[in-house]
């Protein structure tokens, strides 16, 4: 029976339904591009696993777009996949099931030949420890594919104090809560604190021409998020959080005039012949 | 402005955009003798992309040991690969690719190649001599963008490789097929800062640090990181 698992971060803590639409603008926007990340390393009929993958959008993307592979997606969050499965359900070759990353494959579950993990290192207390998991789920050889962004690289003008603000209470929110928005331009090393050896790295910079209003629709309700429980515990006043807030909606619809926004990949493979 | 003082078992990597060549072929900095032979062979784009990449090159050299520019002099070593042969042991190598160009440097042996990705090149038939079966099966499951990504990337491997130890492509029979033995034995590294640029680096053995950065325009300070490994732990610095 499917049960809910630890995750520092459910659909149903965020607003379910706002964020699922918000999920699937980004996916719209951007996931052309990271699946073009993606394909070039899958082995050829390779059994791939999306641990943390949410409502299921990149597992689906990644199955239509190679069909020679076997996809799984596995999640902790119970009520996201009960959403990937009533949407993609139905489709060949893709497959989905509650689970957590830590837990480990299920008793007889085949071992992967490739492992994904996207935007999930971010909301783990203890990226490593997650690292060092992925080990369990993969066959030797195995390949395992890290997507991450970081708020260091991003990049925005005309951009003053009030936007190192906002990253800096994002950052400081999530820390709290588990786990880091700072990690993709130190991919490789945190990989190899996990006992990885990093094979390549990857980065992608979504710029604001290429996202248009995706961009508000996909940043501005995080940011939002984010300061919100920052008010909630302190790190700023109510005023403050609506000012900065106001800035970045402001950018957002034309107030930028340059935007980027960097997305990490790295990739490395289990040792085995 | 300097690019650095590199320290021992560091790796520098640096990124040139083509209007950054460019601003440093602009320089005019003065060149080794063999240098500019090798330069009045090439036709003019070819000169310019050169004086760029190498005038940035003496530029990082000099830095890197915090010697004067003027100490620095190349001459051609084994397989003609360009060497710092009176310097104080400073190893670098050097890609260039429809006009980006990609600097490595470490205080051991290194190997840097970058392609550009070319979706219609004449590629496939060399992937085809020179790949392993199983790297080939692989490439046949792509469409043509996958293809040509991982083509270029496992190519990058290859001559990084292959520029490591001075072999050059002569070494190319002997290593095709055994990539995956060459890189079990080396640290390598694939690079991608970009879609549609494709890089690998390879050093005998993991170094402690290393970055990748964007090469700045001289007289800017420099260029933002790409990648990085600092060794450090990234978590803790919050």
């Amino acid at each position: 029976m499917d049960e809910p698992l630890e995750a520092a971060y459910l659909l149903s803590q965020v607003g379910a339904e706002e964020e699922a639409q918000r999920l699937r603008a980004q996916a719209r926007g951007l996931l052309d591009q990271e699946l073009a990340l993606l394909l070039p390393g899958l082995p050829r009929n390779a059994r791939v696993v999306d641990l943390g993958c949410g409502i299921g959008l990149l597992a689906d993307a990644l199955s239509q777009a190679r069909t020679d592979l076997q996809v799984l997606g596995v999640d902790a969050d119970a009520l996201a996949v009960q959403e990937a499965r009533r949407v993609f359900g139905h489709r060949s070759h893709l497959s989905f099931r509650a689970g957590s990353l830590q837990a480990g494959p299920a008793e007889g579950e085949e071992l992967a030949d490739a492992v994904i993990l996207r935007l999930v290192l971010m909301h783990q207390a203890d990226a490593s420890a997650a690292l060092q998991a992925c080990r369990a789920w993969l066959r030797p050889g195995g390949q395992l594919h890290v997507l991450e962004g970081d708020d260091r690289a991003i990049l925005a003008e005309p951009a003053g104090a009030w936007l190192e603000r906002i990253l800096a209470l994002m950052q400081t929110v999530q820390l709290r809560r588990g786990g880091s928005r700072r990690l993709g331009l130190d991919l490789a090393g945190l990989l190899a604190q996990a006992g990885w050896r990093p094979a390549g790295l990857s980065r992608l910079d979504f710029d604001l021409e290429r996202l248009g209003p995706v961009f508000e629709g996909v940043f501005f309700p995080v940011a939002d998020f984010h300061l919100k429980q920052a008010v909630r515990d302190s790190l700023c006043e109510e005023e403050e959080a609506a000012f900065l807030l106001d800035q970045l909606r402001q950018g957002c619809r034309g107030g930028f005039s340059r935007a980027k926004v960097p997305l990490f990949h790295a990739w490395t493979r289990s040792e085995g012949p | 402005v300097s690019t650095g003082r590199l320290a021992p078992d560091e790796l520098a990597l640096w990124l040139l955009k083509p209007e950054v060549l460019a601003a440093w072929a602009a320089m005019d900095l003065p060149l080794s003798g063999e240098e500019k032979r090798q330069a009045e062979a090439l036709d003019p784009v070819a000169r310019e992309r050169f004086a760029g990449r190498h005038a940035f090159l003496h530029r990082v050299l000099a830095d890197a040991t915090s010697l004067p520019l003027r100490a620095v002099r190349l001459r051609a070593g084994a397989g003609g690969k360009p060497q710092w042969t009176e310097g104080p042991g400073l190893q670098f190598s050097l890609s260039s690719s429809q006009g980006w160009a990609l600097l490595a440097l470490a205080w051991t042996p290194v190997g840097v190649d970058l392609e550009q990705v070319r979706v219609d090149a004449d590629w496939a038939r060399v992937w085809e001599r020179h790949f392993s079966p199983a790297e080939r099966q692989c490439l046949q499951a792509l469409g043509p963008q996958a293809r040509a990504t991982r083509g270029f990337r496992t190519w990058t491997q290859v001559e990084a490789l292959l520029k490591l130890d001075g072999r050059g492509l002569r070494g190319l029979e002997q290593l095709g097929p055994d990539l995956e033995a060459e890189r079990a034995r080396h640290w390598v590294l694939s690079l991608e800062p970009a879609p549609g640029l494709a890089a690998s680096v390879a050093l005998a053995r993991a170094p402690r640090t290393w970055s990748l950065r964007e090469a700045a325009q001289p007289g800017q300070s420099s260029g933002r990181e790409i990648f990085g490994d600092q060794g450090s732990a990234p978590l803790l610095r919050g």
